[in-house]
C-alpha cells in the first residue's frame, strides 16, 4: 500500500496557483462559466426535457471541476452519482409524465383513500 | 483574486440561483432540480473556501463530507421525484398548486 | 406497458401540458422580480462575507495526514469516510436504504417497467450496448473498490458504476425487476449496513468502543466493509430507479398489484398470471 503518487505529486499543487499559468486559469475560468450558465439556463428554461439533458451535462462539468479543485474521488463520484444516477431518475421521471394524459387523475390513487 | 475566489464565488452563485428558483418556479420537476443545484452550490463552496486560506493541500476532509453529501443528494432526489410523479397521479397536475385543498380530495377528508 | 396512452415522440413533447412551464403558474411578475431582487442583496451580502480573508490553520488536514498510516489505507479521503468518521458513512448508508424504502411506500404497485422486449424499437442496439458495457462495468467496479484504499474510488464510486450497469439490464429486459418487497432484494439492501453495523459492534470487545478497529485489523475490515457496501448500494440505487411510481392508472393485466391494499404491491393471490418473484430474479452486484 505505498502511498500514491496522486496525493503527494505536483499534479494538485495547481490547485488555486493558476496564476502560474494562464492556460490552466483560462481553463478554469470556463469551467466556472459553464457552471454558472448550465445552472442558470437549467432553472429558466420553460422545456423540462431541456432541463434534465443540460442538467446531466452540469453533473460532468461539475465532475471536471472537481478534478480542477483537487478532489478526483468526488469527481468520479459526481459522475457515476451526480450526472449518471440522477440523470437516469429525471428521465424516468420525464417518461412517466409524458405517458400520461394532461388533468387525468389516477382512479386508484384518489378512491384509495390514505 | 485567485480561480479559487472564482470557485467559492461561483459555488454562492449557483446556491443562489437555485434557491431563488425553488420558491418561483411552480413545476414539481424544476424545485427538484433547483434544490440539488442549491446542494452542488455548497459542495463547491465547502471545497473552494477553506482550500483559499491554505492552498497547498488537498484537504480530505471536506472531500468525504463532499461525498457523502453526493449519495445522500441522489437519496433524497429520487424520494422526491418519486412524490412529485405521486402528486401528479393524485391531482393531475405537475404544478404546485396555490389552492390548499385540492378539490376532488376534499370530499374524501368529509367522508371520513 | 399499458395501452393507456402511446409513447409521444419527443418533437411532440414541448407541446404536453406537463413537461412544459410557459411560466403562467408562477405567479405575479412583480413577486418574481421582487424574489429576484432579495436574491441578488443576498448573493452581494454572502459573497462579501467569503472573500474577507481570515487566516486559518492547518490543523485538520496536518493531523490527518500524520495519523493516515494507523487507518490502514493510503488514501485519505477513504482513511477519513470508514476509519475517522465511519460513523458518517454508516448513517449515509442507512439514509440510503430508508429512501429505497420510502419510495417503495410511494409506489401503489404498478410495475411498468417489465416491459416486454418485442415492444422495444431499439432492441438490437440496447443488446449491443449491454454486452459491451455491463462486463466492462463490472471489472471496473471491482478494480474501483479494491483500489479505493490506495489511489481514488472506493465503495460509493463502485458502487454507482455497478448501479449503472444494473440500470442498463434493466431497461434492456435482462434482468425483469422483482417485486418492491421482495426478500432478497430487502436482504440485499440490509446488507451493507448489516455488515457495517455487526463489525462496529463486533471489535467492541478488543478495543472497547463502537466501530474503533483493533491493531492491525483495520485495511481487512475496511475491504471487507467496502465490498458488501458496493453490492449493496448497487442493490438499492438500481431499486431506486426501477420503483419510480408509475403516474398512469395500475394496468390489472400487470398482475403484480393489488391497488386498493398492500401499498407495497405484493401480488395478488391466483387469479392473475404468476409472475414469480424470487427466483434468481434479483439484481446482483
Amino acid at each position: 500500500m505505498a502511498p500514491s503518487s496522486l496525493f503527494t505529486g505536483s499534479a494538485f499543487m495547481a490547485l488555486g496557483t493558476g496564476s502560474l499559468e494562464p492556460i490552466s486559469m483560462a481553463f478554469d475560468v470556463v469551467v466556472i462559466v459553464l457552471l454558472v450558465g448550465l445552472a442558470a439556463r437549467i432553472l429558466h428554461t420553460r422545456q423540462l426535457f431541456e432541463a434534465i439533458v443540460l442538467f446531466i451535462a452540469y453533473g460532468l462539468t461539475l465532475s471536471l471541476a472537481w478534478i480542477r479543485l483537487g478532489a478526483p474521488d468526488l469527481a468520479l463520484a459526481e459522475a457515476a452519482l451526480g450526472a449518471g444516477v440522477t440523470g437516469a431518475l429525471l428521465l424516468n421521471t420525464f417518461q412517466r409524465l409524458a405517458e400520461r394524459t394532461p388533468g387525468e387523475v389516477d382512479p386508484a390513487a384518489r378512491e384509495g383513500g390514505e | 483574486m485567485t480561480v479559487l475566489d472564482l470557485y467559492a464565488l461561483a459555488g454562492l452563485g449557483i446556491f443562489v440561483l437555485g434557491l431563488h428558483a425553488v420558491v418561483v418556479r411552480a413545476h414539481l420537476v424544476w424545485k427538484v432540480l433547483a434544490i440539488n443545484l442549491m446542494g452542488t452550490g455548497i459542495f463547491i463552496l465547502l471545497l473552494a473556501a477553506p482550500a483559499r486560506a491554505d492552498e497547498a493541500v488537498a484537504d480530505p476532509l471536506p472531500q468525504a463530507m463532499v461525498l457523502t453529501g453526493i449519495v445522500v443528494a441522489v437519496a433524497a432526489t429520487a424520494l422526491a421525484l418519486g412524490m412529485a410523479l405521486r402528486v401528479t397521479a393524485r391531482t393531475g397536475s405537475p404544478f404546485l398548486s396555490e389552492d390548499p385543498e385540492p378539490d376532488h380530495t376534499r370530499s374524501e377528508d368529509e367522508a371520513q | 406497458m399499458s395501452e393507456s396512452a402511446p409513447r409521444p415522440r419527443l418533437s411532440e413533447a414541448a407541446d404536453h401540458a406537463l413537461l412544459a412551464d410557459d411560466g403562467t403558474r408562477d405567479g405575479p411578475g412583480w413577486l418574481r422580480g421582487l424574489l429576484g431582487g432579495v436574491a441578488a442583496l443576498v448573493l452581494v451580502g454572502l459573497g462579501w462575507a467569503l472573500m474577507q480573508r481570515t487566516p486559518r490553520s492547518a490543523m485538520i488536514p496536518d493531523l490527518i495526514a500524520h495519523r493516515l498510516p494507523e487507518t490502514g489505507v493510503s488514501n485519505p479521503v477513504t482513511g477519513v469516510l470508514l476509519n475517522f468518521r465511519s460513523y458518517d458513512t454508516l448513517l449515509e448508508v442507512a439514509v440510503l436504504v430508508t429512501a429505497m424504502a420510502a419510495v417503495w411506500s410511494l409506489d401503489r404497485g404498478s410495475r411498468q417497467f417489465g416491459r416486454a422486449p418485442s415492444e422495444m424499437s431499439n432492441q438490437e442496439v440496447l443488446d449491443a450496448l449491454v454486452r459491451l458495457a455491463v462486463p466492462v462495468a463490472f471489472l471496473t467496479a471491482i478494480y474501483l473498490t479494491w483500489m479505493g484504499s490506495s489511489d481514488p474510488g472506493g465503495a460509493f464510486q463502485a458502487g454507482a458504476l455497478l448501479a449503472g450497469a444494473g440500470v442498463l439490464l434493466a431497461v434492456s429486459g435482462v434482468l425483469r425487476p422483482p417485486t418492491a418487497g421482495s426478500l432478497t432484494v430487502r436482504a440485499a439492501a440490509a446488507s451493507g449496513v448489516a455488515v457495517f453495523v455487526a463489525v462496529g459492534v463486533a471489535v467492541m470487545p478488543w478495543t472497547g468502543s463502537f466501530m474503533a478497529y483493533p491493531e492491525g485489523w483495520a485495511y481487512p475490515l475496511i475491504l471487507g466493509i467496502e465490498v458488501l457496501l458496493t453490492f449493496s448500494i448497487a442493490v438499492v440505487l438500481v431499486e431506486l430507479f426501477v420503483d419510480v411510481p408509475a403516474v398512469p392508472d395500475p394496468d390489472p393485466s400487470l398482475a403484480t398489484v393489488d391497488p386498493l391494499g398492500d401499498p407495497l404491491g405484493r401480488a395478488l393471490p391466483s387469479s392473475l398470471p404468476s409472475e414469480d418473484p424470487d427466483s434468481g430474479q434479483e439484481e446482483e452486484g
